[in-house]
């Protein structure tokens, strides 16, 4: 606070001591001023009072005298007395009538003020008239030195006819005066009081004014101290301010000691703390760091970016699970000395562990005891084929990824080749009941879906595929090794092992995948399959055949094959059928027909579909054919499953089946009919092309 | 074991295109990313730089000479020997993987470069079952980056 | 001034020599280049230079030992840590052994002569 402010402050009060001050030497002169007027008045009242006593005394002694007189006495001391006594008479009455120095009551000179109001001055008037012709007379009296009969006889009777009247004159001038400074005192008393009273108001103004400014700058005070007790009692974060010799200040915030599961105290040093909470070497390079800061030769911008304490991992014995803590140190300085550190301290334990179990998700590989026991049971032939398969369609993945650019092909047309190969290893992975790949597979899916919105792809995007593809071939790896070591064990001990066909294998594939989709869909699914044919075919289509019955046993439960209630009250039984047969027509050409006895595949309600999706608008929809909204199915993206799950709805699985037809090589004949079946007829040969029968009475076998 | 994810491998990008950026004011990017574990699109000169401590393998960008030609007409620089050349692909690589401790930690431990004239593009002894190849365009040019690093558990 | 540039890269040493030059920094004057930490101690025992410029990363002798080694021997000279390693406990010992500022690599013109300036302001 400059001094400037602080004199603004007190203004108030300062001009209003300086008025007390001014108002009470005032008072103090009129105190003077009324007491020396009072003395003055006091003088004349004293010595008017004297003026009564003295003209008693001039009487008594020409009285005296004239007794004497009559025996033939004179006493000179009389005399001398009557003198003095009347000459002190007349100078006094003289000095009421003009003014003038005159003995005073101790035989001393005072002044004596001539009286001005108008009684008393017409007292002193006519006493003076009265007095005259009597000094006269008193004079000869005073002067002679023997016994003058007739002029003391004179006087006499003068004084005996004029005495009272003297008298009740000098009477009258005394109550005059007294009366007079009465008033003057009951005038000068109100004035004082008025005055005293005004001081008193002033005082106490001051006095309040003064007490209300204390109050309300304690009352600041203690605002201020109240708002940071409330504040270091509420926030969430650790607050600490550090001396140089890396003591606690006396102030701290209430939530530190919990942060830092230590408690905190005023003045205990800190270093032990930290170097309870954080590892050695965090913690040496901390206390480099904090000597540094009091340092202060290090400019501020680059000591921020060098804090080591962010994002530290603690563990107390508190704690169950490791925690984040981040410190942040700010310098206190004051001419260019750090006084201080204010440290805040903040749990950040959720923004790290979210980042970290998102980062974990993505890249995880693990072997858990679930997926070994699903590898002890299935057939490690039947592994082995798959694990070759995804490999080698992994491998075509990174073939497109590294090729991305030189083919120049669209984001989107890169998204969906990879999707293809995903979605078949996914449903594979299904199949042989693989869960592990089958999740991962999945992730890779949803990323794919969500790239493949996009027109371009940042860095992180692009490296997600590769990240991706590492994690399930470490995934991949990771259960070859585990199947090798199966293998050798089995071959120990039963050299008789023999691998299952592949039609029985591909049966109980399918069979376990139907099994798993109709649980997840809450549906009733018989799979009757005759793939006996298999085993006379190559490997390779027999497995490209297992991925189309794959993808079409999902699409049959999903989308064909109706729940129970619905069934029932179509007159059909609860329980839906789909057949898988491989056969052979009499020309030697091989016939691999998919049919269920679902609801058939109806274009109404593929638009209804397709508008309720909102990814199609009513105009497109009804511009498009039945055999184009039908064709729709085939294309990539396309879906008209309400939620994505694992089961369907990434409108790849067509996409993928029409791919795989075309690797093989052949026609595929679809026929359907609403409410009763869809049949999938794939005749394997060169140059393959759907045809739709929409109206098929029979399906044609 | 946690592999590297998108965002470890980001780091490096990050730091070659804001290697480009600060000295030639044009970033680089990212063209494609792959996984390899022989053929590596390795070019005239290559910076090796191994890591260590908390981390395995090794890091290579491996520039055509056209590229760093460019780069150091780009730094004013006039010596454009093969020294200089493989002391540029050696400074780009050493200059990633510093930067790249921000993020890692002091715990990545980082050789000086190692830099190499014509590298074979067959690499022993990776520590990867698959590197990944992250191939770079600056300009016209492409440049590879290979990451063989894994975290050790 | 003098200034000693100790750096393993032969770019990055004539890179800071041009750009003093470009920035017309008059009150600097380049006195010796070294390549690794030991050919440091033994040009700055020769030519006492005011600053240095440091890189950390380098064969023989790495920048952290090599400064503490010349601040050993003049407690006076600024260095300035010019490197790529950008983790926070390399710099604070860089700081803690007597390094006066640091400047990340890649850096552009502006960036090292203001670093450079700051430097000897104080």
């Amino acid at each position: 606070m400059s001094s400037k402010s602080t004199l603004n402050k007190y203004l108030g009060i300062i001009f209003a001591v300086s008025l007390f001050l001014v108002f009470n030497l005032a008072v103090l002169g009129l105190n003077f001023y009324t007491s020396s007027t009072l003395h003055n008045d006091a003088v004349s009242i004293n010595l008017s009072g004297r003026q009564r006593m003295l003209s008693q005394r001039t009487t008594k002694v020409l009285l005296t005298m004239q007794v004497d007189a009559a025996q033939g006495k004179l006493d000179p001391k009389n005399t001398a007395e009557l003198k003095k006594v009347s000459s002190l008479f007349d100078t006094t009455l003289n000095g009421f009538k003009s003014g003038g120095t005159v003995v005073g009551g101790d035989e001393r000179p005072v002044y004596l003020e001539k009286v001005s109001d108008g009684v008393a001055k017409h007292s002193v008037d006519e006493a003076l008239r009265i007095w005259q012709p009597y000094k006269q007379l008193l004079v000869p009296v005073i002067n002679s030195t023997y016994i003058d009969d007739i002029r003391l006889d004179m006087a006499t009777d003068y004084a005996r006819e004029h005495n009272l009247k003297l008298l009740k004159l000098m009477n009258d001038l005394t109550t005059q005066l007294e009366k007079n400074t009465k008033t003057k005192a009951r005038n000068l008393q109100l004035i004082q009081t008025i005055a005293m009273v005004l001081s008193l108001l002033l005082f106490a103004n001051i006095v309040f004014n003064a007490l209300r400014k204390l109050r309300s700058a304690d009352g600041e005070i203690e605002k201020a101290q109240r708002e940071t007790t409330e504040i270091l009692n509420t926030v969430k974060e650790g607050l600490i301010l550090l001396d140089p010799q890396l003591s606690v200040g006396s102030q701290f915030s209430s939530s530190v000691s919990k942060i830092l599961q230590h408690e905190i105290t005023a003045n205990m040093p800190f270093m032990p703390v930290l170097e309870q909470l954080v590892s050695a070497e965090i913690y040496a390079s901390a206390k480099d760091y904090i000597e540094l800061l009091f340092g202060n030769k290090v400019k501020e911008s680059l000591m921020l970016s060098l804090n080591p304490l962010t994002e530290v991992k603690v563990q107390t014995k508190n704690d169950t699970t490791p925690r984040y803590l981040s410190f942040q140190f700010n310098r206190v300085v004051e001419e260019k000395r750090v006084l201080h550190l204010l440290v805040t301290v903040q749990d950040v334990t959720e923004q790290v562990t979210q980042a970290e179990e998102l980062s974990k998700l993505k890249g995880q590989s693990s072997i858990n005891l679930e997926l070994l026991k699903k590898l002890l049971q299935v057939d490690t032939f039947q592994l082995r084929q798959f694990l070759n398969n995804a490999q080698t369609g992994l491998d075509a993945l990174n073939v497109i990824l590294a090729n991305a650019d030189k083919r120049a092909a669209n984001q989107g047309e890169l998204a969906n080749q990879c999707f293809r190969i995903i979605h078949a290893i996914k449903g594979e992975a299904a199949a042989i009941g693989l869960e592990a790949i089958e999740t991962q597979a999945h992730q890779f899916e949803e990323n794919l879906v969500s790239l493949r919105k996009k027109t371009s792809w940042d860095a992180q995007e692009i490296l997600s595929l590769p990240v991706m593809l590492s994690a399930m071939l470490d995934q991949i790896r990771q259960i070859e090794t585990i199947v090798n070591v199966i293998q050798e064990y089995r071959q120990v001990n039963s050299s008789a092992y023999k691998p299952p066909t592949i039609s029985t294998s591909v049966s109980n594939n399918l069979k376990r995948l139907a099994e798993q989709v109709c649980q997840n869909q809450n549906k009733n699914v018989e799979l009757k399959l005759n793939l006996d044919l298999l085993d006379r075919m190559e490997t390779k289509t027999a497995h490209q055949l297992q991925q189309i019955a794959i993808q079409l046993i999902r699409n049959g439960i999903y989308h064909g094959i109706e729940t129970p209630s619905i069934r029932l009250a179509k007159g059909k039984s609860a329980h839906g059928e789909i057949l898988i047969s491989a056969l052979m027509n009499p020309e030697g050409a091989i016939d691999f027909i998919v049919r269920d006895d679902g609801q058939g595949i109806v274009p109404s309600r593929i638009r209804t579909s397709m508008i309720a999706s909102g990814r199609y608008s009513n105009e497109i929809v009804s511009q498009l054919s039945d055999k184009e909204i039908v064709g729709k199915l085939f294309e990539p993206g396309f879906s008209t499953a309400d939620n994505p799950d694992k089961d369907a709805g990434r409108g790849v699985g067509m996409d993928l089946v029409q791919s795989l037809i075309n690797e093989i090589g052949g026609d595929l004949k679809i026929d359907t009919k609403a409410d009763v079946f869809t049949q999938f007829a794939f005749r394997l040969s060169k140059h393959a092309k759907p045809s739709i029968n929409l109206n098929a009475t029979e399906a044609v076998v | 074991m946690s592999d590297l994810s998108e965002k470890d491998i980001e780091i490096f990008i990050e730091a070659i295109g804001d290697y480009f950026k600060q000295i030639t004011k044009e970033s680089a990017s990212v063209g494609v990313a792959y996984l390899a574990k022989n053929a590596f699109p390795m070019n005239d000169y290559t910076g090796v730089i191994t890591v260590s401590a908390d981390y395995e393998g090794a890091l290579y960008f491996s520039a055509p000479s056209a590229m760093l030609r460019h780069l150091l007409t780009a730094m004013k620089e006039t010596n454009q020997s093969d020294e200089n050349l493989l002391d540029a692909v050696g400074e780009i690589a050493n200059t990633i993987s510093g930067n790249a401790r921000k993020y890692f930690g002091e715990n990545m431990v980082i050789s000086i470069p190692e830099k190499i004239a014509y590298l074979p593009d067959n690499l022993n002894e990776l520590v990867r079952p698959y590197a990944y190849v992250i191939i770079i365009k600056w300009k016209h040019y492409s440049a590879s980056l290979i990451v063989d690093i894994s975290r050790k558990r | 001034m003098k200034l000693m540039i100790v750096d393993d890269s032969n770019i990055i040493r004539s890179r800071i020599s041009r750009i003093m030059v470009d920035a017309r920094l008059p009150p600097i004057e380049i006195v010796g280049y070294a390549s690794n930490g030991a050919e440091a101690v033994a040009l700055f025992i020769a030519t006492r230079p005011e600053i240095v410029t440091m890189d950390l990363t380098m064969p023989e002798m790495d920048g952290v030992e090599c400064t503490t080694l010349l601040v050993e021997s003049d407690p006076t000279a600024r260095i300035l840590i010019v490197s790529a390693l950008s983790d926070k406990a390399t710099a604070i010992e860089a700081l803690k052994n007597g390094a006066n500022g640091f400047l990340y690599k890649p850096f552009t013109d502006d960036e090292l002569v203001n670093a450079l300036l700051e430097l000897i302001k104080e």
